[in-house]
């Protein structure tokens, strides 16, 4: 609707008043004529109604035709703006100034900033796009997108690819750094082997050097030999001879399935502390460490309670100040034991179980699968939360040569 | 006058049997209605008459008369008459 409405104030409308007993007719005729009507509205014999500028002129055979009088109400719009605009020039011309220094302004680089750079400083990436003829108040139009993109990617060795983004004012230059990839480079003549750093079931296994010990299906314990750090330089034909091998660095990953569990106890006795809401403050001034009572208590009243104690700290200019006020608050404690059903206790035991996962295991563990199992040692029942991942366990084993 | 009636007749069997729409071929008007709110009608034949409780406007053979409250004419087009208002009565006159 607003475009519809958008379109007739920029052709500009008139709103006319029609006098005369058949104003009906005068808008058929019209109609037919094609000359188009808004926001008719009528009371006895004047009618008044909306018509785009432009097809007045057309209108006065009509009315003569229909016996009808017209008279202009008002004229609204951009075109009659415009007409009557001619009589302000100044008006006119500063507005018109200002939409084309507007205009003018915005088709220029003003700002250059850089995206994506890591190991390159803003101010280096805005160089180099400089000196690939990328600078703050250049025309946007004169600007080779394409080439400063080629002649930034190749200036710098670092900078694999960039990109410019036009934002209006700003031009975003977005790079792609070099990743350098930290090698670990393995120290000369040093002898190891990629062992199980846990227990598991061997699902994968994948050697970049070395010899691999083990095969998927294979279980394996901590310290077990994964893959060997040697390499088969000859095999002679006598099988009883054995091939010749060479140390080499072993590199490579042996994913297993590995097992997690986390147990907790299931306590059918549960301990609830509460607080009875009864408390005492005491009130301490202390001076370079040394406390005086001021007022309330000096030991706790209650038996069994909780303390809490605030100190002021102040501090004046960044600098500590010797006095302070300690206040000391005792609340009442009452300790009540539950007994929980069978499953409650089960409950809570999973609960804790799970907290313990969540605590130990890294975000990025990929569970595979989990299960509860319930066990009994010594008498007493756990509940164990039994997870299984996937994951590499080969650990680098360095030895000397005497092994 | 034979031939005028003949005419449309046979003008209904070729818009049945092509599945064309009517409104095109026999020039019949047009009717669109949002609720009692608002009314759309497409080939008219010119306002007969109009103030703000009745609205009778010429169709192909007839009359479509529109009655209620605070009705105005939002638009007139050659081909178009869109009336918004309280509608209260639609009907057609031979």
């Amino acid at each position: 609707m607003w475009l519809i409405k958008g379109w007739r104030f920029i052709m500009s409308y008139l709103k006319i008043k029609v006098e005369g007993t058949y104003t009906e007719k005068f808008v058929n005729l019209a109609v037919i004529r094609g000359v188009g009507f808004w926001n008719l509205k009528k009371n006895r014999t004047e009618a008044t109604l909306e018509l785009p500028v432009k097809n007045l002129k057309r209108l006065r055979p009509i009315a003569r035709q229909t016996g009808c009088r017209i008279k202009i109400l008002e004229k609204q719009g951009l075109l009659v703006w415009w007409k009557r605009g001619r009589k302000r020039k100044g008006f006119v011309l500063g507005a018109l100034f200002f939409l084309v220094s507007l205009y003018v302004a915005t088709s220029f680089v003003w700002f250059v900033q850089a995206a994506g750079n890591e190991e390159l400083t803003e101010e280096e990436v805005v160089e180099l796009a400089a000196e690939a003829g990328l600078r703050p108040g250049m025309y946007k139009g004169h600007l080779e997108v394409d080439k400063i993109e080629g002649r930034i990617a190749r200036m710098h060795e670092d900078i694999v690819w960039a990109a410019l983004r036009i934002r209006g004012t700003t031009v975003e230059v977005e790079i792609v750094e070099h990743k350098k990839v930290k090698e670990e480079v393995p120290p000369r003549g040093v002898k190891a082997d990629l062992v199980a750093s846990r227990d598991g079931y061997i699902v994968e296994v994948l050697e970049l050097e070395g010899e691999a010990e083990v095969e998927p299906g294979d279980t394996v314990s901590p310290g077990d030999i994964l893959i060997r750090g040697e390499r088969t330089t000859k095999i002679h034909d006598d099988p009883e001879e054995a091939p010749e091998k060479e140390r080499v660095f072993p590199r490579g990953k042996v994913e297993a399935r590995v097992w997690y569990d986390f147990r907790a106890p299931v306590q059918e006795r549960e301990k609830l502390r509460e607080f009875t809401g009864r408390k005492e403050s005491a009130y301490y001034i202390a001076w370079k460490g040394e406390r005086r009572l001021l007022r309330g208590p000096e030991e706790s009243p209650f038996s069994n309670y909780q303390k809490e104690v605030n100190r002021g700290d102040w501090e004046l200019g960044g600098r500590e100040i010797p006095l302070d006020i300690i206040t000391v608050q005792y609340r009442e404690v009452e300790t009540e034991t539950r007994r929980l059903s069978r499953e409650e206790a089960e409950e809570k035991a999973k609960r804790k179980a799970r907290r313990k996962a969540s605590r130990e295991l890294s975000e990025e563990t990929e569970v595979r699968d989990y299960r509860w199992e319930r066990i009994k040692e010594d008498g007493k029942s756990y509940i164990m939360f039994v997870i299984e991942t996937i994951e590499d366990i080969a650990e680098i084993r360095y030895y000397s040569d005497n092994n | 006058m034979n031939h005028k009636q003949k005419g449309p007749r046979w003008k209904e069997l070729m818009a049945d049997f092509f599945e064309l729409p009517r409104e095109v071929l026999l020039n019949l008007p047009r009717l669109t209605m949002l609720g009692n709110q608002q009314v759309l009608l497409e080939n008219h034949r010119g306002i007969i008459y109009y103030d703000s409780e009745e609205i009778r406007l010429g169709i192909r053979g007839g009359e479509l008369i529109i009655t209620g409250r605070d009705l105005q004419v939002q638009k007139i087009m050659e081909e178009e008459i869109y009336i918004t208002g309280r509608i209260e009565h639609l009907y057609f006159e031979e």
